[in-house]
C-alpha cells in the first residue's frame, strides 16, 4: 500500500512537473510565473521551495501580503530551508523595511558568514537604513568572498565610499582585480579630474590608449584636459596623436562618418594656436 | 583451486584501494578560443589530475598541458597555438598509466578529437556558425533540430556555434546541462566552441551578481578581452573575434540593464574598439517579438525586452551593428532591414525599414551597407528561439518590424564570406525557411 502511495505522490508531482515545465518554457514572464507557479502550488503544496520562489515573484511584482503569505507558509513547512533567510530579507528590503532586514540577515550570517549574496544584500539594507558604515563593510566582505567580483558589484560598493581619495583607491583594487573595465576606468577619471590630479588622469588615459585597438578617441580626451590645463603645446600634440592614430586605420574605417567627423574637429585643433 | 589464506587477506585489504577505471562523463568541450589558446573542459567520475595530451597529427600528441590541483571537473588551457591550425587532443585520465613510473610520456585512452584554431583576427575567413536559440529541451526535436544542421552541414567546417539562452530547461541545473546539451551534441562539442547567452532558465539556477552556479561552473568565458574586444570583467557579458567578425554578447537576463549602467558602458567602449568589418550581437530577451512573448508588454519578462529595445538597441545601431539575434519567443521571427525604433510596435512606422525588399539576391535583392561603419545605416534583428520547440499553441506573430514570422522549430546558420552574409533559417526537418543576405560595399 505504502508503495502505492509513494508511485502517486512520485506521479502528481512528476505530472506537476511537466505541466510547470510545459508552461514555463511557453511562457516565463514573472506574471505568467506566478500562475504556472501557483498550478503546480496546488498539486505540491507542502514545498516550501515553491512557495518561496512565488514570494520572489510576488516581491518583483510588490504583491506584499501575498509574499509575507508564502514566505510565512514556507516557513512552517521547512524552518531550516536554506534560502529562506533571504528571501524574508529580500522582502523586507523591497518592502522598505530594512531593519527587519538586517535582523533576518545578520540572524543567518551567524550560520553562514561567508555567503556573499547575504552580505551584498545586509550592505543594501544597511545603505537604505543610513548605515553607511557598516554597507561598505558588508560589501567588503562580499568582494571578499567573491572570487570574481562583478563590475556592477564594485561599483555599488564602491558608490558608498563619499570620500574621493579613499573612493579612488577603491576603484584602483577594483581595476587589479578586474582589469580594465570601462565603467570603473570611467569614474575613475572623473575622480582624478574632481580631485585635481590631471598627470593621472593623463597617465590613465595614456595607459587606456596604449591598450586600446582604436586609440583615438583616449588621445582626443587627454588633448581636451590639457587644454583645460593650459597645456596647450601638449594638448595640440595629444590630438595629433589622435589624428596620427586614425591615419593608422584601414581605409575603410577611416572612411566612416564618426571618423570623418573626428578628423574634421581634431585637425584644427591639432595644428591651431590654441 | 584454492587460494592460499594470506593472498587472500591481502586482496581483501588492496581491495578499497584498488582505483576503479576513470569514465569521462562530460566532454571534453571546447571554450574560450583565440586564435593562439583554447580551453578544453570535462568531468570524470573519479577525482584526478588534469591534463590533455595535443598536436598536429592524431599519431603525434607530443605536447602535454595540464592545470594545477585534483578534481572530477577538468579545465586546461592549451596555449601557445598557431592560428587557424588544426590540433588533435585527448584529455589524458586515471586510465592512462606511465610507460615508466614517473614518466611523463603517455598515450590517451580517450578518444582523440580535433579542432581548429580561429584565424587572426582581422583578415577575412569563411566562417560558418550554428545558432541555437533555447534549445535545451531533451526532446526529439531538439534532436530533430540538431539533425537537420548535420545533415545541411554535411562536411563543412562549423566554425563556432552560439547558444542564446535557455540551453537546458527547466531550471539550468547541471542534470538538465547533463542531458539538453552535453548528451546532445556530444560531437560538435568536442571539435568546436561554443558560445552562450544566459536565458532566464539558465538564471533559475545561476546568479550573475555573485557569477555563480550552474551556468557559470560549466563555460569558461573571457573577462578580460582575451579573445578580442574590450574587457568586461564578467562572464555574464564578453565579447570576442573570430576572423572579420566581432561577436557581441550581452546579458539580458540578470545583469543591470540601464543606459548608464556597468554592461552599457562597457558596450559603447567595445563598439568603439573594434575594427572587424562586422558586428554581430546576440543575447536573450528579443527587442522585438509577438511569438510565446510580447515585447510590447511591460509585464513580460519582467520589462526586459523592454530594457535592451530602448536601453541597448540605440547602443548597437550607433555602433553600427549588423545583425542581432535573440531567442525567448519560441519562434522564428525575421526583421526588416531596420533603424531607430526603440517603442512599442503602436509606434511602429515604416520609416524605419531602411531597405524594403526581401534581402535574398534571387528575390528582390540583397541588402546592403557601407564598409565604411556608419552609425544607424541598418541592421536585422532575429528572434530564433525554437530549436527545442516551437510553440504547441497559435501565437500572433504579427510584430510589424518583421519580414517574416513562423511558428517552426529549427535553428539558424550564419555563412560570412568577406563582406558577404548569408543568413538561413533551417526547420526541424531540414527545409531551408528563410534566408537574407547582408553585402558590405
Amino acid at each position: 500500500m505504502y508503495h502505492v502511495r509513494a508511485l502517486h505522490r512520485w506521479l502528481v508531482t512528476a505530472s506537476a512537473w511537466l505541466v510547470l515545465g510545459h508552461a514555463l518554457m511557453a511562457h516565463p514572464g514573472t506574471d505568467v510565473a506566478i500562475i504556472d507557479l501557483s498550478t503546480l502550488i496546488s498539486s505540491s503544496p507542502d514545498s516550501a521551495e515553491l512557495r518561496l520562489r512565488r514570494a520572489t515573484c510576488y516581491i518583483e511584482h510588490q504583491r506584499w501580503s501575498e509574499a509575507a503569505a508564502d514566505i510565512d507558509h514556507a516557513a512552517r513547512l521547512s524552518p531550516d530551508h536554506p534560502d529562506l533567510a533571504l528571501a524574508r530579507a529580500e522582502y523586507f528590503l523591497a518592502s522598505n523595511e530594512p531593519l527587519e532586514s538586517i535582523k533576518a540577515l545578520t540572524s543567518h550570517l551567524v550560520s553562514h558568514p561567508t555567503d556573499p549574496a547575504a552580505h551584498i544584500l545586509r550592505a543594501r539594507a544597511r545603505a537604505r537604513s543610513g548605515d553607511l558604515v557598516g554597507a561598505q563593510s558588508d560589501f567588503q566582505l562580499a568582494l571578499r568572498h567573491l572570487p570574481e567580483p562583478k563590475p556592477e558589484l564594485w561599483l555599488e560598493a564602491n558608490a558608498l565610499i563619499t570620500e574621493s581619495v579613499s573612493a579612488l583607491a577603491d576603484l584602483e583594487t577594483g581595476l587589479t582585480r578586474l582589469g580594465p573595465v570601462p565603467a570603473l576606468e570611467e569614474r575613475a577619471l572623473r575622480l582624478e579630474l574632481q580631485l585635481g590630479r590631471t598627470e593621472s588622469a593623463l597617465q590613465r588615459l595614456t595607459r587606456l590608449a596604449t591598450q586600446a585597438e582604436r586609440p583615438e578617441t583616449y588621445h582626443r580626451r587627454r588633448g581636451d584636459i590639457l587644454v583645460q590645463a593650459n597645456r596647450l603645446p601638449e594638448a595640440r600634440r595629444a590630438y595629433a596623436e589622435a589624428l596620427a592614430a586614425i591615419d593608422r586605420l584601414p581605409d575603410w574605417l577611416r572612411q566612416s562618418e564618426p571618423t570623418q567627423q573626428l578628423i574634421v574637429q581634431l585637425t584644427p585643433l591639432a595644428t591651431s594656436r590654441l | 583451486m584454492k587460494l592460499p589464506s594470506s593472498l587472500l587477506l591481502l586482496a581483501l585489504i588492496a581491495a578499497p584501494f584498488a582505483q576503479a577505471a576513470t569514465t569521462i562523463v562530460r566532454g571534453p568541450y571546447l571554450q574560450l578560443a583565440t586564435p593562439t589558446s583554447i580551453v578544453v573542459r570535462w568531468r570524470t567520475d573519479n577525482t584526478e589530475p588534469s591534463s590533455v595530451r595535443y598536436g598536429l597529427a592524431a599519431n603525434q600528441l607530443t605536447l602535454t598541458a595540464k592545470s594545477e590541483g585534483i578534481s572530477t571537473d577538468h579545465v586546461v588551457q592549451l596555449a601557445k597555438l598557431q592560428p587557424n591550425t588544426r590540433y588533435f587532443y585527448a584529455p589524458l585520465t586515471g586510465n592512462d598509466k606511465p610507460a615508466k613510473p614517473g614518466a611523463e610520456d603517455v598515450s590517451p585512452s580517450a578518444p582523440i578529437s580535433s579542432f581548429i584554431t580561429p584565424p587572426l583576427p582581422g583578415p577575412a575567413q569563411p566562417t560558418r556558425v550554428w545558432v541555437l536559440g533555447d534549445p535545451g529541451t531533451k526532446n526529439a526535436t531538439q534532436a530533430a533540430v540538431r539533425d537537420a544542421y548535420y545533415k545541411f552541414n554535411g562536411n563543412h567546417t562549423t566554425d563556432l556555434w552560439l547558444m542564446l539562452g535557455d540551453n537546458a530547461y527547466s531550471e539550468g541545473t547541471d542534470a538538465d546541462y547533463q542531458k539538453a546539451v552535453f548528451e546532445m551534441y556530444p560531437t560538435l562539442l568536442r571539435t568546436v566552441p561554443l558560445w552562450p547567452t544566459l536565458g532566464n532558465h539558465d538564471g533559475k539556477s545561476a546568479n550573475s551578481l555573485t557569477q555563480s552556479g550552474v551556468y557559470y561552473d560549466i563555460f569558461s568565458l573571457p573577462t578580460m578581452g582575451q579573445a578580442g574586444g574590450v574587457p568586461s570583467g564578467t562572464e555574464a557579458y564578453y565579447s570576442f573575434d573570430h576572423a572579420n567578425i566581432h561577436f557581441i554578447c550581452l546579458d539580458s537576463n540578470d545583469s543591470p540593464r540601464d543606459a548608464d549602467g556597468a554592461m552599457a558602458q562597457w558596450l559603447r567602449a567595445d563598439l568603439a574598439a573594434t575594427t572587424r568589418d562586422w558586428i554581430i550581437a546576440f543575447f536573450h530577451h528579443p527587442t522585438y517579438t509577438k511569438g510565446t512573448h510580447d515585447s510590447d508588454k511591460d509585464s513580460d519578462s519582467g520589462g526586459r525586452m523592454n530594457d535592451m529595445r530602448a536601453n541597448f538597441l540605440p547602443i548597437l545601431e550607433a555602433g553600427g551593428v549588423d545583425l542581432i539575434l535573440s531567442g525567448h519567443s519560441h519562434d522564428y521571427e525575421r526583421s526588416h532591414f531596420i533603424d531607430g525604433h526603440y517603442g512599442k510596435s503602436q509606434t511602429w512606422e515604416p520609416r524605419y525599414i531602411r531597405q524594403a525588399r526581401d534581402g535574398r539576391p534571387e528575390g528582390q535583392g540583397a541588402y546592403t551597407k557601407p564598409r565604411a561603419r556608419t552609425p544607424h545605416s541598418g541592421e536585422i534583428s532575429v528572434v530564433t528561439g525554437s530549436a527545442g520547440h516551437a510553440s504547441s499553441t497559435a501565437i500572433p506573430l504579427n510584430h510589424p518590424a518583421m519580414w517574416i514570422s513562423l511558428n517552426e522549430a529549427g535553428s539558424s546558420v550564419i555563412d560570412i564570406e568577406g563582406l558577404k552574409l548569408n543568413f538561413t533559417f533551417l526547420n526541424e526537418t531540414g527545409v531551408i525557411r528563410d534566408t537574407f543576405t547582408i553585402e558590405k560595399k
